[in-house]
């Protein structure tokens, strides 16, 4: 007998012993229904909160450029001052904007995950590729930290400081900016987008009612 | 006023089909979540995700495909994204405490014949998994290839190449 016959008489065990098993009752199944229906309100709720948030984003990024080409030529600072800012400001509008672009392929990836339409392969791929994307983001995210601590360390004459001044500096920089980056992106743009998606066919099935 | 009461009576209808497929097919539902089941992703919260997922779909069924061919499909696809929830799940998965329970308590060989199947499967990889349930669920390879999403010809070789893995797997175990 081989394995895979092994494998089968086992699986056959396994189906006589759960015969008469019952798994769910129909009050747990109006339950399931009710909680999804509840979701799907809730869902069009976050819908909204993540348009104001891109909105915001998108507001914020808009602002930059227009202080960056607009405002600053006409301030008086010093020649430094003014290499800083025309620096800093397009850095911090090319990370909102890729950040938004990352989370809008992001979503739109999730959205296209359909449990019940993919076949089994094409779903694995996508969990492989979601997977991939998952270590860039971290990736990427260490790389701007670094570019940032680098950009703040002259943006802050930090290289002016003591070394155990300039020790505590990169320290501190790395927790407060590795806990700001993953913890805080992760809780308040990535949760959101995954429930979104998780929740997206009752959302499009209110739009037919 | 009518259109109301029309609606309620459609989701009444939808409802109350939803209840009958699960009552249909829960064996089969459940089947599948033992083959996915790990200690991070215990049998029945793999189970109750695939009800939702077939609440949320069941609406945009259209027959194009047998039923019971979506149901697997819904199954195994909401188990897979299940375990992409946990990234750090072990390689190597143990028999979880919830399948343990539906285990015959009285027989030490039957028990010992289960727990070698849950070893085995464990250490599959999960379109092995699929390809290994179907083939165990007595699916022809028309149906294995439309869930699965490989050619026949294809689901055929994979499933020679997973009795050599099962068989070098078990030659392992018994050195």
């Amino acid at each position: 007998m081989d394995e895979l016959d092994q494998l089968k008489k086992s699986w056959n065990l396994l189906n006589e012993e759960i015969q008469d098993k019952e798994f769910v009752t129909n009050e747990q199944l109006q339950e399931i229904i009710n909680s999804c229906k509840k979701q799907a309100q809730r869902s069009v709720n976050r819908l909204n909160k993540f348009q104001m948030v891109s909105l915001g984003i998108g507001f914020v990024a808009s602002l930059s450029f227009i202080i960056l080409c607009v405002v600053l030529p006409q301030m008086e600072m010093s020649n430094t001052g003014r290499i800083k800012a025309i620096v800093a400001i397009p850095f911090f509008a090319l990370t909102l904007v890729g950040g938004m672009y990352w989370d809008l392929k992001t979503y739109r990836f999730l959205l296209s995950m359909k449990v019940d339409e993919l076949p089994v392969l094409d779903m694995i791929r996508k969990i492989q590729i979601f997977r991939k994307w998952a270590q860039r983001e971290v990736m990427a995210i260490i790389i701007w930290i670094f570019l940032f601590m680098g950009l703040y360390y002259w943006l802050g004459d930090v290289y002016q400081q003591s070394l155990v001044g300039q020790i505590v500096f990169f320290a501190f920089s790395f927790v407060l900016d590795a806990f700001m980056l993953y913890f805080i992106y992760k809780k308040l743009v990535f949760n959101p987008i995954h429930d979104i998606k998780q929740n997206m066919d009752e959302l499009n099935r209110l739009a037919q009612e | 006023m009518k259109q109301n009461e029309e609606r309620r009576m459609a989701t009444d209808i939808l409802e109350q089909q939803y209840k009958e497929v699960i009552h249909t097919y829960k064996l089969v539902i459940f089947r599948v979540c033992t083959m996915y089941a790990s200690e991070k992703a215990p049998v029945m919260d793999l189970y109750q995700e695939t009800l939702i997922n077939i609440w949320k779909g069941y609406p945009k069924f259209r027959g194009e495909s047998k039923l019971s061919t979506w149901i697997y499909r819904v199954a195994i696809n909401s188990c897979i994204t299940f375990m992409r929830k946990e990234r750090n799940a072990p390689e190597y998965v143990h028999i979880n405490e919830q399948i343990e329970n539906y285990l015959p308590q009285e027989s030490d060989e039957k028990k010992e014949m289960l727990k070698q199947l849950y070893r085995m499967i464990s250490k599959l990889e999960p379109l092995e998994k699929s390809i290994i349930l179907l083939y165990l669920e007595e699916k022809n390879y028309d149906e294995i290839s439309e869930i699965v999403g490989l050619s026949s010809t294809n689901v055929g070789t994979k499933i020679n190449r997973i009795k050599e893995k099962l068989k070098k797997m078990n030659k392992k175990e018994q050195n």
